[in-house]
This record gives C-alpha cells, sequence and structure tokens, in this order.
C-alpha cells in the first residue's frame, strides 16, 4: 500500500504524500503548490476556468491528453499521470506556446479570468491534433465560459491554430511526449494500491480488479467514484464528508472498451468521450447524445457505469442503452451477474445492486442500429439535464415491426420503457398512423411529475410529440432537427 | 510634418496590457495574492428568512469552534453599521430584522474555509417571521415602496389619448439577471501600523470601499488604502456589491490584527448579492391610422428588493430613455420602485436604459 501520488506535474515528476482524501487537483494547485494561475469560478464543473490537461498513455504508446475540470477531481485521481497548467506552456526560455499567442494576437481576453481555461482547451486539442477545424472549435470550447462576451475573438484564435500546428509538428510538446511516456512508466512503486487521507476521509486507488474488490468488500459503506463528476459536487457544493472513496480510474483494464464485434464491454473506468469516440462511425445517433450530455472537461472525466450506477432518473445514457437491448454487470470479489440493465433501476433511488457489488461493466451491441433514434428536451440544448428524453429503438421484418422498445427518461422515477405504446405498435406496418395510436397510450405509461424542468402536462405532451415525431421520421426517411440557425429538414405530413 | 508616434496611441492597434500575463497564468486576482501563513478566511453567515425579526442571536458555539478566531456581528461593529452606496438603509450585518434569505447575519474568521463552513452551522438564531413580499406584483398589490413614485410628463397624454383614433394598453414584464462575474466577489485586507488597514479589492468603486470601510470602523479616510489591480468581470455586479466583502474582511483584520481574506464562493455569492432589476411596464399609447405614436403613459415597476443601493439612478435611467429615440408628443411615465424582501438589486452594464426602450420598442 503506498501513502504517496506520483505525477507529473508540467514536465517534473512529483510525489505528494500527507493529503486529505477529498482535496481537489485545484485546491492543490493553488494552495499547496502555489499555482494560482488555474482559477476557480464555479466550483462545479460547469465554467471551464479550472481545465488543466491530464495525459495518459494510450493503447498506441502516445499520450492522450483529456482537458479536465481541475475543481471537481480529486487529487487521488492524478496518480501517475501527467497534468500541465496554464504556467507550464511557455518554454524555459520564456517563448509562449502557439496557443497563447494565438489568444494574444485575436485580442481574445479582456477580464482575463476565463483565459487559463480557454488555453488549456486550446491546448489539449493542440497536443491530441483535433478539434481545431473550423467545425470543430465549438465542441472544443463548449466547457468553457466567458462573460465578457469574448467568444467571437476567442473562436477566431482556436481557428488559426489549425494551420499553425500543421507547420509545427515538431514542436517541442510533442518531443516532450516520449520524456514524459518514460517518465510515467517508471513511477517508481506504481504498481501498489494507493490510499490517500485519514480515517475521517480515505482515498482508496486499487490497481488491480481483485484489490478493488478486495477494498469494496471491506469497505461496503465506500463511495465508489468514477469521474468524480457528481461525487465531486458532494464535497465542493453540499459539503458532505464522505468517509471512504474507491477509485476505479487507477485499476489496470478497467479504462478498456472490450469490443468482440458484436458487443462492446465497456468497463468501469470507461469515460463518455472514450465511448463517444468508439461508436461514432457505427452510432453516430448515441455519438451526438453523448456530445449534447456534457461538454468535452465533462465527457473526458465522467464515466458511463458511473452513470448508470448513479441511477438519475433523468440520466441520459440510460434510455438509450436500454432502447438498444444493454445488458448490466455487477460484481463483488468472485461472482458476478448479468442481467437487462432495464431490470436495474427498480423505484426512485432503488437499484437491483446487492451489497458489496459494484458495476463491473456495461455490455451493449455495437450497431449500428438503423432504427435507433435519440430525442432530448432540455431547456438548454447542449450540456443541460433533460426534461424528457426518448430513445426509441425497432425492428422491422418483412414490413412489419417486431420489435419494439421506447425507453424514457424523465417520465418516472426511473429510466423507463413505454409497455403500453409499445404494444400498440408490435405487429403493425410501419405506418404514422400507428405510432399516432402509440403516443395516446402513453398516459397508460406514465403519471410523470411537475418540477422546476417542465410541468406533468408538458412532459406528457412532449413524449407524445416525440413518439409521433419517431414515426414521421422513419416512414418519411428524413429527420427534422434543430442544428445551427434553425430547423433545417422539414417533414411532409407534420401537423 | 513629424510622424512622431506615442506609445499607445489611438492610431496602432493596441494589444491588452495583460494579455501575456493573461495567456500564462500570472495575472493576478485578489484570490491569487500571496498572503501572510496567518491570513484568516472570512465567511459570512446568511439569513434562512426572507423576512424575520431576529429574537435571539446567540454565536457562543460558532466561537468556540475548531480554527475560529473570530466572530463577528452588527454588534462588534465600532463604527456605522451600513454597506449602502447612497442611502445608509443596508447593513453589514442584518441586527433586529433580516430583509431577504442570504442576508449577511453575522461572520466568522478562520483558519481555512473548511472551519469556517463547519463553524457557521453552529450558529443559534431564533427568527420570528413576519409577512414576506417578493414579487413586483406583491410589492404593487401592497404599496410597497422604497420612496415615494416618480412622474414624467411631457404635453398631455391623457387628453391626447383621448382623442387618438387608436389605443393600445398593455402589460409586459422582464426578468432579471445574474451578473456571473467568472471571478466571485473578492477582499484582502491586511492591517497595518496605527491601526490602518490595506483592501486589496476586486471592486469597481474603490474609492467607495475606502469611506464606507473607514466609516464602519470609526477612522479617518486616510487609515483606509484600497487597491484594485484588476477584476475578473464585474459588469456593474462589483459597484455597490463589492462593499460588503471588503467590509467584512476590513473588520476582521480591525478586530483580529491578522490578515483576512473574504472570497464568495459561487453559491454565497448568488444567495448574497443583487442583481439586475426585474420590472413590469404597463403601456397605454395612443395612434392614428398611419401608426403615428400621438401619446404614451407608462407605469414602471422595478424590483428593488431590500434598500436602495443605487435603484434611484438606475429608476430615472429606465423612465429617461422610456422615449428611446422617438419623438412622442405627449408622455407620462411613472415609476414605482418597489420594496421586496429580496437581494438588493443593483448596477448592470447599461443600467436599466433597456428596460426603459423596452415597452417603447414593443
Amino acid at each position: 500500500m503506498r501513502d504517496e501520488i506520483h505525477f507529473v506535474l508540467n514536465g517534473r515528476i512529483q510525489r505528494v504524500a500527507g493529503c486529505a482524501g477529498d482535496i481537489t487537483l485545484l485546491q492543490w494547485l493553488r494552495e499547496q503548490a502555489h499555482l494560482r494561475g488555474t482559477k476557480e469560478g464555479c466550483a462545479e464543473g460547469d465554467c471551464g476556468a479550472c481545465t488543466v490537461t491530464m495525459a495518459r498513455p494510450n493503447g498506441d504508446g502516445r499520450l492522450d491528453y483529456r482537458p479536465v475540470n481541475a475543481c471537481i477531481l480529486f487529487l487521488g485521481m492524478i496518480d501517475r499521470a501527467a497534468i500541465r497548467t496554464v504556467e507550464g506552456l511557455a518554454d524555459p526560455d520564456g517563448n509562449l506556446h502557439p496557443v497563447q499567442t494565438a489568444m494574444i494576437k485575436a485580442d481574445a481576453s479582456q477580464c482575463g479570468f476565463c483565459t487559463p481555461g480557454f488555453i488549456m482547451s486550446l491546448y489539449a486539442a493542440w497536443q491530441n491534433g483535433n478539434g481545431l477545424a473550423p467545425d470543430d472549435i465549438d465542441n472544443t470550447l463548449a466547457g468553457n465560459l466567458c462573460r465578457c462576451t469574448g467568444y467571437r475573438p476567442i473562436v477566431a484564435a482556436a481557428a488559426t491554430l489549425d494551420r499553425a500546428r500543421k507547420s509545427d509538428i515538431g514542436n517541442s510538446d510533442m518531443a516532450h511526449d516520449g520524456a514524459m511516456l518514460e517518465a510515467l512508466k517508471n513511477m517508481p512503486d506504481s504498481a501498489a494500491d494507493l490510499c490517500l487521507g485519514d480515517p475521517s476521509c480515505r482515498f482508496l486507488a486499487p490497481v488491480t480488479r481483485i484489490s478493488f474488490a478486495e477494498a469494496y468488500a471491506e469497505n461496503s459503506e465506500a463511495i465508489i467514484v468514477g469521474g468524480a463528476t457528481d461525487v465531486g459536487l458532494w464535497v465542493t457544493k453540499q459539503h458532505r464528508k464522505l468517509g471512504c472513496m474507491i477509485w476505479t480510474g487507477g485499476v489496470a483494464g478497467f479504462e478498456q472498451i472490450d469490443d468482440d464485434g458484436d458487443m462492446l464491454r465497456i468497463n468501469p473506468a470507461v469515460t463518455h468521450q472514450q465511448l463517444l469516440q468508439k461508436i461514432a462511425d457505427d452510432a453516430p445517433e448515441i455519438a451526438e447524445l453523448l456530445r449534447r450530455f456534457g461538454a468535452l472537461q465533462v465527457r473526458s472525466s465522467g464515466t458511463v457505469c458511473g452513470n448508470i450506477a448513479n441511477a438519475s432518473p433523468i440520466g441520459d445514457l440510460p434510455p438509450v442503452l436500454i432502447a438498444i437491448g444493454s445488458k448490466i454487470e455487477l460484481s463483488t470479489g468472485n461472482k458476478s451477474r448479468r442481467f437487462d440493465l432495464e431490470n436495474f433501476f427498480l423505484d426512485y433511488a432503488k437499484q437491483d445492486r446487492r451489497a458489496g457489488e459494484f458495476v463491473s461493466a456495461v455490455i451493449m451491441p455495437r450497431g449500428p442500429h438503423p432504427y435507433l433514434r435519440c430525442y432530448k428536451i432540455s431547456k438548454r440544448f447542449d450540456q443541460d439535464i433533460s426534461a424528457v428524453m426518448l430513445a426509441a429503438n425497432i425492428r422491422v421484418r418483412d414490413g412489419v415491426i417486431d420489435h419494439v422498445r421506447l425507453a424514457f427518461g424523465g417520465m418516472a422515477g426511473i429510466p423507463k420503457r413505454a409497455g403500453t405504446a409499445e404494444a400498440r405498435l408490435v405487429g403493425k406496418p410501419l405506418d404514422v398512423e400507428h405510432f399516432r395510436d402509440a403516443a395516446a397510450a402513453l398516459p397508460d405509461d406514465f403519471t410523470p411529475l411537475s418540477d422546476m424542468r417542465g410541468s406533468a402536462e408538458y412532459r406528457m405532451l412532449s413524449a407524445q410529440n416525440l413518439l409521433m415525431k419517431y414515426g414521421l421520421e422513419l416512414v418519411s426517411g428524413k429527420t427534422m432537427r434543430l442544428a445551427g440557425d434553425g430547423l433545417t429538414t422539414g417533414l411532409e405530413g407534420w401537423e | 510634418m513629424s510622424t512622431r508616434r506615442i506609445a499607445g496611441d489611438i492610431q496602432t492597434s493596441q494589444h491588452h496590457d495583460s494579455a501575456a500575463k493573461h495567456v500564462c497564468g500570472e495575472a493576478v486576482y485578489v484570490d491569487d495574492i500571496a498572503v501572510p501563513a496567518n491570513c484568516l478566511t472570512v465567511l459570512i453567515g446568511q439569513s434562512s428568512h426572507a423576512h424575520a425579526r431576529i429574537t435571539r442571536l446567540n454565536l457562543s458555539a460558532v466561537a468556540a469552534a475548531p480554527g475560529v478566531v473570530a466572530v463577528m456581528s452588527a454588534a462588534d461593529i465600532p463604527g456605522v453599521n451600513d454597506c449602502g452606496p447612497v442611502i445608509h438603509d443596508d447593513p453589514v450585518f442584518a441586527s433586529d430584522e433580516v430583509c431577504y434569505v442570504g442576508q449577511s447575519v453575522f461572520a466568522v474568521a478562520a483558519v481555512n474555509m473548511a472551519a469556517a463552513r463547519a463553524a457557521i452551522t453552529l450558529a443559534d438564531i431564533d427568527y420570528e417571521p413576519l409577512p414576506a413580499i417578493l414579487t413586483i406584483d406583491a410589492a404593487m398589490a401592497a404599496g410597497s415602496y422604497l420612496g415615494p413614485p416618480s412622474e414624467m410628463i411631457k404635453g398631455d397624454s391623457k387628453a391626447a389619448l383621448a382623442a387618438a383614433t387608436h389605443q393600445l394598453k398593455g402589460r409586459l414584464y422582464a426578468g432579471g439577471q445574474e451578473h456571473f462575474y467568472l471571478e466571485g466577489q473578492a477582499a484582502l485586507a491586511i492591517p497595518g501600523e496605527d491601526g490602518d488597514i490595506q483592501l486589496f479589492c476586486s471592486s469597481q468603486h474603490p474609492s467607495e470601499v475606502q469611506h464606507k470601510t473607514a466609516e464602519m470602523l470609526g477612522l479617518a479616510n486616510h487609515a483606509v488604502t484600497v487597491e484594485t489591480r484588476r477584476m475578473g468581470g464585474a459588469f456593474g455586479g462589483k459597484e455597490s456589491q463589492g462593499n460588503l466583502p471588503a467590509m467584512t474582511a476590513a473588520l476582521a483584520a480591525y478586530l483580529t490584527g491578522q490578515p483576512a481574506k473574504t472570497i464568495y464562493d459561487r453559491d454565497d455569492d448568488f444567495m448574497l448579492t443583487g442583481k439586475r432589476h426585474d420590472c413590469r411596464i404597463d403601456y397605454h399609447v395612443g395612434f392614428d391610422d398611419e401608426g403615428r405614436v400621438l401619446a404614451v403613459e407608462f407605469t414602471q415597476a422595478l424590483r428593488c428588493g431590500m434598500s436602495w443601493d443605487l435603484s434611484a439612478g438606475i429608476a430615472a435611467r429606465a423612465m429617461c430613455h422610456a422615449d428611446n429615440a422617438y419623438d412622442i408628443p405627449h408622455m407620462k411615465i411613472n415609476n414605482y420602485c418597489c420594496l421586496t424582501h429580496t437581494q438588493s438589486n443593483t448596477a448592470f452594464a447599461d443600467l436599466a436604459v433597456h428596460r426603459g426602450c423596452l415597452a417603447s420598442n414593443g
């Protein structure tokens, strides 16, 4: 057991011992390392002012740079990673990084408080070699707020970087990758489990599946932490003392997506961004849902299994995973059981998870899913919690619908299928009339609640309209989407 | 002719003088200033009631909590208990009555934020709830105003409206707005020689911070020095609302002799500070067959919150800009500054010019 974190900070190896179990990376940077260029804007992973990059070796022997919100990342989660902050970009002679120069030249800072976060989001894109093309910039910067309304010059700065990078491929940062990889590989004692903090708050980072299961068996009250995009807020916003946390991210193999050609096995530490990249071609509907789910910083930290285990009634992933017939695997030390994901959610805040079990995988059909559609209604288009979410999937054989899955979020205390509405479609031809009939049956399936995101009436009407839209889209072969400047494709017969 | 150029002249495109520091993380904001090891963290204890009488305030458990160095309430203020910018109706700490959820009732100065957070939960406060007015509609119905309504008159709107071929009447509402400066309210106070206080503030009005702090501590103005290097956004939200964090830090430094810092986190900032005035405007317009506007009457109601803050000036802006760019021969504008049991609304970029313009453009 190790009580010391090892990581690389701005190119230098650091060993840190004696820190609290729930200290965040931002607190450590500002208060212990006296690196105050990284700012706290919201302390809940929304504004991006605290963005730093966290790099780990990927499967191809290169470093994969993730922009992450340091404000909700526990310090233990940077173990054996390379962190770079805004102070670490200029070279030792004081020459600025091209990302920094581009921001100055475009006059892209005003009050300057958000600037370090923007710089680090751009730096991650620069290092990864994607995210700087004109169509990608908004996505790259979506997790960074600027309140002086400086987005135009910031985007202009980003737009100059795509070409700059191509002509500067031998940049010293790239050359440093090799040295950093070597340093990460040779971290002392990195094969030992990590335990930070004191008995009032411990952070455990087991490094093998066996030691993870043992740690959870010994600490059955522990909170399992994936990306801390929710648990982090329990600490920074609710000021809770969590007692014991066990992190999935240090376990060898937990960060992998296993692909057998038919099914994808999503292991516990796989992030939303990893999944998005994996399925972008086969299942663009799911990729787009993941993109809207959260900004890059959140997608790069938050995990799929964490999102399932968290069991929010309005979580966006469960409906779509249920719609394609995914399974969940729960494990204890030596036993695993696997069942349909839809049966995991029993009632509001109640799941079929026994003491000592953890979510060891989500198993999803690889796709393609030609009839899958995901519709999300939220107050803000991107990065918002759904008021209503429909993931709909059918199978058509010989012109007849023979399988139907209509999975809704926001309509009940749990993500739930609309059994009555589904039954109205089974055995019917692909015809708008039957979707209208199914939509009319939704009140038999759901009695939604009223809350700040929508009234019960609004939710029901939205759900019915989404189901109608699904039918119209399938029948017409067209899609109707809000994109950029508004409604791009209309549907004939839409009333 | 000589073409000698002056550095920074208007002929030359200039980058932001701090741009290189911004992009390197070297621009220093208040919370970035290196402080002595004995610097205290100040945290404000807030009201849990919109409107109530404080019947008991017992802070002994707060004072006894681990890491707490000082507890401050109205009784600990040596001078004037007020942080209001114009009218003295904005207590630093509520003494007898609280007037909004989130209002400052006391503050704790502790060795770190964790100790301060734990300590403020130990406050023993009894409230006797009083009726609360939260909305413009409720305030107008109850006649709850900060002062007498204002009226501006041009021509004879009543007669012109009666004579107009067409008339329209209606009501519109415009919501409030949170400033969301990326850097929350922040102030650092360092005690100096002879009882002097040096303040580093994220404030749009450092001289007001100086005057209010001196008044609160019963010091001469020269004993308080205020420095504002830069702000991480403000948009009007740090004009008067920067006073309270600065003054609580100064009071802690004054009472303990140690440096002290008040940094609002985002949640506290939302609760403590005023925002843009939301408003209700009733309009009555008369016009001819060609659509020419002949006469207008506006009744503007602004939700000012529990004190004046800068609302008088803001209301004046809303009235003075009500005709926007139009020449309307007959006008009457009535303005009501509604007293509500909510945060005291404050300056916000353009003050209330667009609130006034809104109705004439609608």
